[in-house]
C-alpha cells in the first residue's frame, strides 16, 4: 500500500502549519497558558539556522539538544534541521543529586554522536560539556546569523532525527530516521485515529522520547492540529494538571504509557474531580510498555464521573526503530485480552485457557498493523508462523529506520535484505491483531521449555511486601543441572531479617501457585535497587548480569 | 540547628519514612532512599512549606540535606 503523504519534509509540514495560522500552547506549572504561533517558531528557527551555519555547522552534523519542553526546544529542533544538521534530543537530569550522572550520560552520547556543539539549558551547560569537547549553545533564541546565509535544500531522504536509546552504560544506540520515515509514521497514526481538523492534542511526555516528540509534537504539526504541551515535571508533581489541560482545552487525543494511567488515577483527589470535564477525550493512546488490563479498568472507572467516555484507551505497539507506532487497536474498541494456557504458551502455542485449574495468562491485544505497515511472526529459522503461534515479531514498512548510527553490523543483524526489522519482541497474531508476550532475549528456558519472565514477576508482585512493578525474573544457567534455574529478584522495604525470610517463602509459594513453576532462588533487594532504563523499564539482562557477577556498583547496588 | 534545617529534615524524614534524628546534614541523600519518585514528593513538600519554586535542574544539583537548606535559604525572603 502506498501512502500519499501531505508533504515531503518536516520543514514543509512546519511551513504549512504556520501558514494555517496554528498555535502551540505551553502550559506552565501554575496552569497558565503561553501560546506561540508556528509562524514565529519558523521565523526564529530560520534565524538560529543561519547562526549555526555561520558558526560552521556541517551538513549532516548531529546536534544533541538538552532542553525542557519549551519554545527553545521546538525552535532548536527545526533550526538544526533548516541548517542541514540532525537534531538528537537527549534526556534531562531527574531527582536530587543526579547532576553528575547526567553529565556522564550526556558526555557518553556526545562522544558517540561525534557532536561538535550541543544546545543546552544554561543551568546544565557545565555538567553537559564536562570532559567532552563540545561547544555549548545556551541561548538558541538569541543567536543571529548574517541575513545572506543561504539555507540548504532539505529533501525527503535526508536524516530528520537521531533517537538515542539507553546510554547510561555500554554503547548507546542511535536510531537514524529520515523525513520520509517520520512523516509516514505520523501519517499512519493519523489514519489510525482518523485525525480531524478540530482534534486537540494534549501531551506531557518528554520531547526526547518518541511518544512525545513524534507522537505528539510532530504528529500535530503534520496534521495541523492544535497542541497543548505540559512538561513531564508538571505532570509528575501534579498529575491532575494533565486532566485539567484536557478539560480546559477540550483535548481529544492524548498519549501516555501504562504507568501514567495508574499514577493519575491513584493521585487525583476527589476534590480535584469536581471541575473536570473529560468528555472531549476520544483517544488515550497507551503504549511503550506492557499494558495491564487492571490498570486500564481502574483508570476508566476513576474518571467516569468526570465525563470520561468508555473505552477511550487505545492500546498500541511500536518501537523507536519504527519511529514510534506499528499497530493500533481501533478507536473506541473495548480492551481485548486473551486468557491463555500458561503451559502451552511456554511451549510456543497460544491456546485459550479452559478456566479450570491450569495456570492462565492474560495478554492484551495491541491491534493490527497501521495502513502501509506489515507485521509477521517468525520462528527461530526465519519461517513465518501461522496465527496463535508465539514467535519473533518482525515489522516492515515506510517508518522503519534507515540504520543504527555508525553501526553497520547491528543494522544488518536487525534489518534483513527484504526490509523486515527484527523487533526483539515475542508475540503472536490472532485475527490479524498482535499480542505481545515478552522480549526475545529475556526468555527463560527451564528444562527445555520457554517461559516469559513477566508471568513470574507478576505473580511475585502480588505478594504483600514486594514492591509493585519491581520484581524481575531471569534464568541462570546451572552446569550441574544442565538447565536454567529460575531467579526472582524483588524489591522490598522490609529490613527485618526474620520478616525477609518469611517474605521469600511467601514469594516462592505464590509463584508456584500461580505459574506451576517453583523459583529456585528469591533474592530480596532494597527499594530502587533493580536496574532500570531511563524511561523506568526494568532491565532484566542487567539484573541477571549483576546477580551472576556479584559485582555491586554505584548505579546498581544489588547486594 | 536553624528552623529551616529542622523543617527540611522533617520533610525528608517523612518522605523517606525515617527517624529525623538519623539524617545527617552531609550524607548523600541517596543513602536515605531518596529516589526519583520520592524526590517529587519532597520537592512538592518543600515548595509548599517555603512558598518557593524548585526547578528540577536545581534539585539535580542538591546532594545533601545541607545543600537543600542552602538553596531554600537563598530563595526565601529574609
Amino acid at each position: 500500500m502506498n501512502l500519499t503523504l501531505r508533504c515531503e519534509t518536516l520543514l514543509e509540514a512546519l511551513s504549512l502549519h504556520a501558514r494555517a495560522g496554528r498555535v502551540v500552547t505551553f502550559v506552565a506549572d501554575d496552569d497558565a497558558s503561553v501560546p506561540m504561533t508556528y509562524a514565529e517558531i519558523e521565523r526564529q528557527a530560520r534565524r538560529l539556522a543561519r547562526a549555526l551555519i555561520a558558526a560552521g555547522l556541517a551538513r549532516g552534523e548531529v546536534v544533541p539538544m538538552v532542553l525542557p519542553t519549551s519554545a527553545e526546544f521546538v525552535v532548536s529542533f527545526f533550526g538544526i534541521l533548516m541548517a542541514g544538521g540532525t537534531p538528537s534530543p537527549l534526556g534531562l537530569p531527574a531527582g536530587f543529586g543526579d547532576i553528575d550522572n547526567f553529565g556522564r550520560r550526556t558526555a557518553t552520547i556526545c562522544r558517540f554522536l561525534k557532536a561538535k556543539r550541543i544546545i543546552v539549558s544554561p543551568g546544565l551547560a557545565d555538567a553537559a560539556t564536562s570532559g567532552v569537547d563540545v561547544v555549548a549553545i545556551v541561548d538558541p533564541l538569541g543567536l543571529e546569523g548574517p541575513d545572506d546565509v543561504v539555507l540548504p535544500e532539505i529533501t525527503a531522504e535526508d536524516v530528520a532525527l537521531v533517537q538515542c536509546t539507553s546510554g547510561s552504560t555500554g554503547v548507546p544506540k542511535g536510531v537514524v530516521l529520515t523525513h520520509t520515515n517520520v512523516l509516514a509514521n505520523v501519517h499512519q497514526v493519523g489514519l489510525g485515529v482518523t485525525a480531524k481538523d478540530d482534534d486537540v492534542v494534549v501531551a506531557w511526555l518528554p520531547l526526547n522520547h518518541d511518544m512525545g516528540l513524534i507522537g505528539s509534537l510532530l504528529f500535530s504539526i503534520y496534521w495541523s492540529l492544535e497542541l497543548i504541551l505540559l512538561s513531564p515535571v508538571t505532570f509528575l508533581r501534579r498529575p491532575v494538571s494533565w486532566l485539567s489541560a484536557i478539560s480546559r482545552h477540550r483535548g481529544t487525543l492524548s498519549p501516555a504509557p501504562n504507568f501514567a494511567y495508574a499514577y493519575v488515577a491513584a493521585r487525583t483527589k476527589d476534590a480535584d474531580l469536581a471541575g473536570l470535564d473529560l468528555s472531549s477525550w476520544r483517544v488515550a493512546f497507551c503504549g511503550a510498555e506492557p499494558i495491564a488490563p487492571h490498570t486500564m479498568r481502574t483508570f476508566q472507572d476513576r474518571f467516569a464521573v468526570a465525563g470520561l467516555q468508555p473505552d477511550v484507551v487505545l492500546p498500541c505497539y511500536g518501537l523507536a526503530e519504527a519511529c514510534l507506532a506499528v499497530t493500533f487497536r481501533p478507536v473506541r474498541a473495548p480492551l481485548a485480552a486473551d486468557c491463555l494456557d500458561r503451559n502451552l504458551l511456554a511451549a510456543g502455542r497460544a491456546k485459550f485457557g479452559d478456566g479450570g485449574t491450569g495456570p492462565v495468562v492474560n495478554v492484551v491485544s495491541c491491534g493490527s498493523a497501521l495502513p502501509g505497515t506489515e507485521v509477521a511472526v517468525r520462528d527461530v529459522d526465519g519461517g513465518e508462523l501461522p496465527e496463535m503461534c508465539v514467535g519473533r515479531i518482525v515489522v516492515r514498512g515506510p517508518s522503519i529506520m534507515r540504520e543504527y548510527l555508525f553501526d553497520e553490523v547491528r543494522t544488518s543483524e536487525t534489518i534483513d535484505e527484504d526490509g523486515w526489522l527484527a523487533t526483539g519482541d515475542l508475540g503472536y497474531l490472532r485475527d490479524g491483531e498482535l499480542y505481545v508476550t515478552g522480549r526475545e532475549k529475556d526468555v527463560i528456558i527451564l528444562r527445555g521449555k520457554n517461559f516469559v519472565p513477566s508471568e513470574f514477576e507478576w505473580a511475585a508482585e502480588q505478594v504483600p511486601g514486594v514492591r509493585r512493578g519491581n520484581a524481575v525474573a531471569f534464568g541462570v544457567a546451572s552446569p550441574v543441572l544442565g538447565t536454567e534455574m529460575l531467579v526472582l529478584a524483588c524489591e522490598t522495604e522490609i529490613t527485618d531479617s526474620v520478616a525477609r525470610e518469611e517474605l521469600k517463602r511467601r514469594v516462592v509459594s505464590h509463584v508456584m501457585q500461580e505459574t506451576g513453576i517453583r523459583p529456585d532462588t528469591v533474592h530480596l533487594v532494597g527499594k530502587e535497587r533493580l536496574p532500570k532504563t531511563t524511561s523506568g523499564k526494568l532491565q532484566r539482562s542487567r539484573a541477571k548480569q549483576a546477580y551472576v557477577e556479584e559485582k555491586p556498583s554505584q548505579a546498581w547496588r544489588l547486594f | 540547628m536553624s528552623d529551616n534545617t529542622h523543617t527540611v529534615r522533617q520533610l525528608l524524614a517523612e518522605v523517606c519514612a525515617l527517624d529525623p534524628t538519623s539524617i545527617k546534614p552531609d550524607a548523600p541523600l541517596i543513602d536515605y532512599g531518596l529516589d526519583s519518585a520520592r524526590a517529587i514528593d519532597l520537592i512538592v513538600g518543600l515548595e509548599g512549606a517555603f512558598a518557593i519554586r524548585i526547578p528540577d535542574e536545581a534539585a539535580a544539583k542538591m546532594k545533601t540535606l545541607k545543600d537543600i537548606v542552602a538553596y531554600v535559604e537563598g530563595r526565601i525572603s529574609p
